[in-house]
């Protein structure tokens, strides 16, 4: 008996020693010429991952941030943001924004005690601001010291999405919601509100300065009435909708972005759509069908005016993004972290 | 060395010492044993584990979830002390997994599954667990099985009361009490219990920039409940029952630890009341039992930034189900046994968003009948037949069959073989199939096919008893339902019928009794394996396909190791919980979220003194002692080392 003590003492010991700690990996990012990506990973399992593809050399890296400062980047990364040579990491459901060297990753640190942070819009040099999906303001911070300095009053709604065009910071109030709300940059302050088709989020600026509204309408099995998703043109001089294409009942569009010379606008359903800004209907067909691909997220490259687009697979592994040509033609695929959210060009 | 393997060699090591002990000292007789003659014969053929009386006694102040998690070779999911906790048997969900106190079904008709933290083990008397298909034998949706609470009285005594009070780390204090009165023929339960803690214990924050020790913030709770039994036998065999059950808890529910932002205010409010008036006759030949019964659930969730001036969720479910059963049972003769049973429940739910006045309210009347037969040919032989026939909403599942046999091969050697099949399917939740947003009416039940062979063999070796159960098993359930992201990229999730899995695996469990002078040692383990995989891919990228599914252990296991020498007596227990994958391609490298194996050991010290009718317990409990840095849940915190003392005093009459 005494020797199965011994046995049994010596097996537990060994069970209960710790394991080695993650040695830290450093990083020399060609940031000209690449694309960050955020994953989201999956609401409350604290999985969001970044990764860099360089373009170039055709290879991604991932898990940047944790390989780096051997740390979680937390819950749900929504967007990112760059500010001269700092990257601007916006993770939502860990209410805070992780600020880190955009060429090496390190960190350089937090802006904390936010609720639900959504995007970042750099105004100045000076100021900032953030959205946020589950307050009743806009948050103002300084890029230079990561403090927060004010704060800008919403009312009832939220912010999502933020372009601006002169003065104007143009915001989607998105859940729920079907106002664009406009904020003069001057003094910080909500000057005007336009009503549009339920539930806007995305927003984009073409070559015209006009801006785009992507809405959601109601979700399927939501309401009662069923509101159509719809894309809006606002004319940002005089505040007015100047046209509204509503898309089918059922259907579920996503992801609005513009292309590099600003007259082409892409968005999510059923595969990769893309529109002349001066079209005037909606596209009868599918540009990149998705087939039995889940397309999550699109982005154009500015610079190459490449399109890539995330599959999430089944929502719960890493990712593919598919990187195609102008012209549709697939010109690669690689790997990232679970439901690619954001992508970041130079 | 591999935690598994090393695992495995203590359990190897251990029945064999003993065994070798036995047969150097002992001779051993070899008589003709009736394993099978002992047992019920509506249990026979059924795959079905009892934590014995130690379990029961040393987790009396434990929850549900405690006791099965160390004593059963089920996987229980927790989020922590307190915080919700549900029970994964063979691979399954949460859902497939259905609770019931005296045949009545407690899983929310809302949510599918019922938190085994809301349910103290001291509310019961005897509990029992049927695996796989055996389920079926008392209700259907048990894809992966069935856990059974039951209140009996106890006619042997005229008065007694116990009073139990416990402290423990982080605030934590729970008191219970117990009062049993009555005459012959009338008897009257009362137990009450009422637990809180403050539930902030430190830990080592890594998911933070810096890494620093930290204290878990807003995880305080409190429990409380009572449980009223009134039993009265009109003669010999006729009983009649009345139970009711009321309890309320109050949880705040902390962050994950990456989690910097403005401080949250949120937290969940369960109140649950039950009631059941039951009549049992036996008589020769044939028995008879009736219940009628309400089990009525109130949840509350809110979450708030009070910084923000934003109250983000606000809701409110009320569910009332009432349930009816009858079944009666016949000896048709000396070989063929009967059991015809017939179910009716009517269940009401309403759920409000109380922020935006959305939800939705909605009735199910369901339907069960059961027709069974068991044969028992010889002592050595027994099998049964069993059909269900449901309906529910508007769909019938006409033809629900299982099978099972045991046999005892050789008259002379105790080991004795068992085995089952059965079909068995999962109806939508009301959540699954209305929730707003997010719920889809055109969603299929969960249908499966599940299977399980066992050996079991009881031991009798002079002054020790060995006892050895091994299992396996396999299913597979089509129509698996899934809550994952909108597939329009909404901000809400949304059910489907997403996977086919397919679940096999092994369950091993043994127990040993050995008396040295005045000495006792016990000794229990139970150890399953479980590969759980979905069989669906989604697309030729989809690199699930045969995979793990996330958050089931391949192992799991624990053993028991209890020495009592007069008054004293000293309990170790050890619980190994392998690793879970958190991503459905197993993915892992260095900086992947797999969550890793933990060991965690646990030792009890207690002392018990009598008083001619008083009896005092003492006992003196070290948690986590080897003070395991461990996450059963991503990026939520484990207690490291922690205390527990509690008094224990009983009077008898």
């Amino acid at each position: 008996m005494k020797k199965l003590f011994k046995i049994t003492f010596l097996v537990l010991l060994i069970a209960g020693c710790s394991e080695e700690p993650v040695e830290t990996v450093f990083f020399d990012l060609d940031t000209n010429n690449g694309v960050f990506i955020a994953s989201e990973g999956n609401f409350m399992y604290g999985n969001a991952a970044l990764s860099f593809y360089n373009t170039q050399k055709k290879t991604v890296t991932n898990q940047l941030f944790y390989a780096r400062n051997n740390a979680p980047l937390g819950d749900v990364v929504q967007s990112l943001a760059q500010f001269g040579d700092s990257l601007f990491i916006v993770v939502n459901n860990s209410g805070k924004i992780y600020v880190a060297d955009s060429e090496t990753v390190e960190y350089k640190g937090t802006i904390t005690g936010l609720t639900s942070p959504r995007h970042i819009h750099f105004v100045s040099e000076e100021k900032a601001y953030i959205s946020d999906l589950y307050a009743s303001s806009i948050t103002i911070f300084n890029p230079a010291t990561l403090d927060v300095t004010g704060k800008i009053e919403i009312g009832n709604h939220h912010s999502e999405q933020m372009v601006q065009v002169g003065k104007y910071v143009f915001v989607s109030s998105w859940a729920n919601d079907e106002y664009i709300l406009i904020i003069d940059t001057e003094n910080d302050e909500l000057t005007q509100k336009i009503k549009v088709p339920f539930q806007p989020k995305d927003l984009a600026v073409d070559k015209n300065e006009k801006v785009w509204v992507l809405s959601e309408g109601t979700y399927e099995n939501t309401s009662e009435k069923e509101l159509l998703p719809a894309l809006t043109r606002i004319d940002p001089e005089t505040f007015t909708v100047e046209q509204i294409y509503r898309f089918p009942a059922q259907s579920q569009p996503a992801s609005l972005e513009m292309n590099a010379s600003k007259d082409t606008l892409y968005y999510i359903l059923s595969g990769i759509n893309k529109m002349a800004v001066d079209q005037r209907y909606l596209p009868d067909s599918v540009f990149i069908p998705a087939g039995s691909r889940l397309f999550y997220n699109l982005a154009v490259d500015p610079s190459a005016n490449e399109i890539y687009v995330a599959d999430a697979i089944d929502y719960a592994q890493d990712a593919i993004i598919y990187r195609y040509s102008q012209s549709g033609e697939l010109k690669d695929s690689f790997k990232v972290g679970i439901n690619p959210s954001y992508f970041l060009f130079k | 060395m591999n935690p598994l393997k090393s695992f495995l060699l203590v359990l190897f090591l251990l029945s064999f010492h003993l065994m070798q002990a036995q047969n150097l000292s002992d001779t051993v007789h070899i008589e003709e044993v009736q394993v099978l003659a002992k047992k019920k014969i509506e249990e026979a053929g059924l795959k079905i584990t009892r934590p014995d009386s130690l379990a029961m006694a040393s987790s009396v102040t434990a929850d549900l979830s405690e006791l099965i998690s160390g004593f059963s070779p089920v996987f229980i999911k927790s989020y922590g002390q307190g915080s919700s906790a549900t029970a994964s048997f063979r691979g399954t969900a949460a859902t497939h997994t259905q609770i019931l106190w005296n045949g009545m079904n407690l899983n929310s008709p809302m949510r599918g599954l019922a938190d085994l933290s809301l349910l103290p083990v001291f509310f019961t008397d005897n509990l029992y667990l049927l695996h796989g298909g055996s389920s079926l034998s008392e209700g259907s949706g048990g894809l992966g099985g069935s856990i059974h609470l039951e209140n009996n009285p106890d006619w042997s005594t005229r008065f007694s009361v116990s009073g139990l009070a416990e402290l423990a780390s982080f605030q934590t204090r729970k008191t219970f009490f117990k009062l049993m009165a009555g005459t012959e023929n009338f008897k009257s339960n009362t137990r009450l219990f009422y637990e809180a803690s403050e539930n902030d214990f430190s830990f080592f924050n890594s998911g933070v920039i810096p890494h620093r020790k930290d204290t878990l913030e807003n995880a305080d709770f409190r429990k409380t409940g009572v449980l009223q039994e009134f039993y009265l036998r009109s003669n010999e065999n006729e009983i009649f029952s009345l139970r009711f059950w009321y309890q309320e808890s109050h949880r705040n529910l902390p962050q994950l630890m990456s989690y910097e932002g403005s401080t949250r205010d949120e937290f969940q409010n369960d109140q649950q009341l039950r009631a059941q008036l039951e009549w049992k006759k036996y008589s020769d030949g044939w028995n008879t039992r009736i219940f009628s019964g309400v089990s009525s659930n109130r949840l509350e969730y809110f979450r708030a930034t009070p910084q923000f001036n934003f109250v983000n969720e606000n809701s409110e479910s009320r569910e009332t189900s009432f349930l009816n059963h009858f079944r009666f049972f016949k000896r048709m003769n000396e070989v063929v046994f009967a059991t015809l049973s017939f179910d009716a429940n009517l269940h009401r739910v309403k759920t409000s968003n109380l922020l935006d006045e959305s939800g939705y309210l909605k009735n199910r009347f369901e339907t069960s009948l059961l027709m069974k037969a068991n044969f028992k040919s010889s002592d050595s032989f027994a099998a049964f037949l069993l059909l269900r026939s449901e309906s529910f909403d508007k769909s019938i599942v006409p033809f629900i069959p299982a099978a099972g046999l045991e046999w005892q091969p050789f008259a002379r050697f105790p080991v004795v073989l068992l085995s089952n099949i059965a079909r068995n399917y999962h109806k939508p939740t009301l959540n699954d199939l209305y929730w707003i947003p997010g719920g889809n009416p055109d969603l299929q039940p969960e249908d499966g096919f599940t299977g399980d062979v066992s050996l079991s063999g009881d031991f009798q070796l002079g002054k020790m008893t060995f006892k050895n159960e091994v299992t396996g098993f396999a299913s597979k359930i089509e129509n698996w339902i899934s809550w994952q992201p909108a597939s329009s990229g909404a901000w809400y999730w949304e059910a489907q019928n997403v996977k086919n899995v397919f679940s096999r695996g092994i369950e091993y469990s043994f127990s040993a009794e050995y008396d040295w002078k005045s000495f006792r040692f016990r000794t229990s383990g139970n150890y399953s394996f479980t590969r759980t995989s979905n069989l669906d891919a989604v697309s030729s990228v989809d690199q699930s396909r045969g995979k793990q599914l996330i958050y089931i252990p391949k192992h799991k296991g624990n053993f028991h190791f209890n020495t009592s020498w007069k008054k004293f007596a000293i309990n170790y227990s050890l619980n190994y919980v392998g690793k879970r994958f958190t991503k459905s391609s197993n993915q892992e490298s260095e900086f992947e979220r797999v969550l890793n194996p933990y060991w965690l050991n646990k030792i009890a010290i207690g002392r018990k003194s009598d008083f001619g009718n008083y009896a005092v317990n003492l006992k003196f409990t070290v948690e986590n002692l080897l003070d395991e840095n461990y996450q059963s849940i991503l990026w939520r915190p484990m207690p490291g080392r922690f205390y527990r003392f509690s008094v224990a005093i009983n009077y008898k009459n």
